[in-house]
C-alpha cells in the first residue's frame, strides 16, 4: 500500500504490500553533517545543523545502523534467556539495542516532553530532514533502505546528497502517522 | 560544482560588500498543511526573521520605536511568526525548564540552504537571493509538497 496522505506529490518510497497492522509508518530522509559524525570536534560553522526528536517507542530502524542494531538486539534477547538480562527502567531491549549501536547517528536525548513518558531519541548533526513517505499501515519489522526508494526517490536522494559538503544520508523509519512529538501550545498549558 | 569545504550551498549573496563579520545561515522550512503530521524542530538559533514575515516584523519594530511597549511588541512578533513558530512548551530540559527558542509547528521538511561566514544582507534571504540551482531545488520542493507553505529563515552567527 502506498499513500502519502496527499502531502507528497511524488511517490518516493515503495512500501511493502504485506501490511500487518494499522499503526502507520513514516520514512524520513536525514541529511547528516558528515564532518561532525567523523569527529565531533571538527570545525563546522556554528548553527548549521539541527536535530530531530521522537519517542524511543516510535523507532523502527535507521538504515545506517540496522545490521548492528539487529545483532545487538539478538544479543540482548539471548541475555534475557540466560537470565543475565541487562535491565533498564527506561528502554526496551529493542530500544536499548538501537541506542547501543546508534552513535553517532542516534542517541538518547536529555530533552524531555511534558506529555510523553517515554525517552526521546535524537538524530543529531543534521543539515536537514525530509518526510519522504507516510502510510496508515505498518509492516512488522520492515525498515526503509535505498532499495525501497522509487526512481523518483533515488533521484531525490542523490540530489540532496550533493548540496552540502560531506553529507551522509540516512533513512529513518518510524511507527505512526502523527507528528514525531505532540506540539504543546501555551494555551494547552496550566499557565495559560 | 561546489568546493568541498563550501557551505554556501544555494546562496547567492549580491556582489555588494559584506556588512559585517557575522555569519549567515538560511534554512528552508516546509510547513505541513495540518498540525497532524510532521516534525517539530527548534527555531534556528539567533533567527532574524523569515522571508514571509520580515515586512510585518519590520512594521512592528517601527511601531515599537514609536512607542509600542516591549510587551506589546513581543506579542506582535509572536503573532506574526505564529503560522510557523510558536513559543516553546514542547521541549523541556531534564531540569524541567523550557528552552527559550521558539519551536516550529509541524514541518514536512527542514533543510540548510547554505551558510556564509560573512553577512551580506541587511534584510533576510528570499527566493531571489538563491542561485539558479537553489531556485530549482526550492521549486522542486514546492512541487513535492504541494499543499505546504515554504519559508526561508535567516539566522545570524553572532
Amino acid at each position: 500500500m502506498n499513500t502519502s496522505k496527499g502531502l507528497i506529490s511524488e511517490r518516493l518510497v515503495e512500501f511493502p504490500t504485506n501490511c500487518v497492522g494499522r499503526e502507520g509508518t513514516q520514512v524520513w530522509l536525514l541529511a547528516y553533517a558528515g564532518q561532525v559524525l567523523k569527529d565531533e570536534c571538527a570545525y563546522v560553522p556554528l548553527g548549521i545543523t539541527t536535530q530531530l526528536l521522537f519517542p524511543a517507542d516510535r523507532f523502527i530502524g535507521l538504515d545506517l545502523t540496522w545490521e548492528q542494531h539487529q545483532k545487538r538486539y539478538t544479543e540482548l534477547l539471548d541475555c534475557v534467556e540466560t537470565d543475565s538480562a541487562p535491565r533498564t527502567n527506561h528502554l526496551t531491549a529493542y530500544e536499548l539495542a538501537a541506542v547501543d549501536t546508534g552513535r553517532p547517528y542516534l542517541s538518547i536525548s536529555t530533552i524531555t516532553h511534558p506529555r510523553l513518558t517515554r525517552p526521546l531519541m535524537m538524530a543529531p548533526h543534521l543539515y536537514g530532514a525530509f518526510l519522504i513517505g507516510i502510510t496508515p499501515v505498518s509492516f512488522g519489522g520492515w525498515h526503509c533502505t535505498r532499495r525501497d526508494l522509487t526512481e523518483h526517490g533515488q533521484a531525490f536522494y542523490e540530489r540532496v546528497k550533493q548540496i552540502l559538503p560531506s553529507t551522509v544520508l540516512g533513512l529513518l523509519t518510524l511507527f505512526g502517522m502523527e507528528p514525531l512529538v505532540p506540539l504543546v501550545l501555551e494555551s494547552d498549558t496550566d499557565d495559560a | 560544482m561546489r568546493h568541498e569545504d563550501s557551505y554556501d550551498g544555494f546562496l547567492n549573496p549580491s556582489g555588494e560588500c559584506r556588512i559585517s563579520d557575522e555569519g549567515e545561515r538560511v534554512w528552508l522550512f516546509v510547513r505541513a498543511p495540518t498540525d497532524s503530521v510532521g516534525a517539530i524542530v527548534m527555531e534556528p538559533y539567533d533567527m532574524t526573521s523569515t522571508d514571509r514575515t520580515y515586512d510585518a516584523e519590520c512594521a512592528a519594530y517601527e511601531a515599537f520605536l514609536n512607542g509600542l511597549s516591549y510587551e506589546e511588541y513581543r506579542q506582535e512578533i509572536e503573532g506574526i511568526r505564529s503560522p510557523l513558530f510558536v513559543p516553546n512548551f514542547t521541549f523541556q530540559s531534564d531540569y524541567g525548564f523550557f528552552y527559550e527558542e521558539m519551536v516550529s509547528r509541524p514541518v514536512l521538511a527542514v533543510f540548510l540552504m547554505g551558510a556564509l561566514e560573512k553577512r551580506y544582507h541587511e534584510r533576510v534571504y528570499t527566493y531571489d537571493d538563491l542561485t539558479d540551482a537553489g531556485k530549482a531545488f526550492y521549486d522542486f520542493i514546492r512541487t513535492l509538497y504541494p499543499d505546504s507553505e515554504l519559508y526561508l529563515a535567516t539566522a545570524l552567527e553572532t
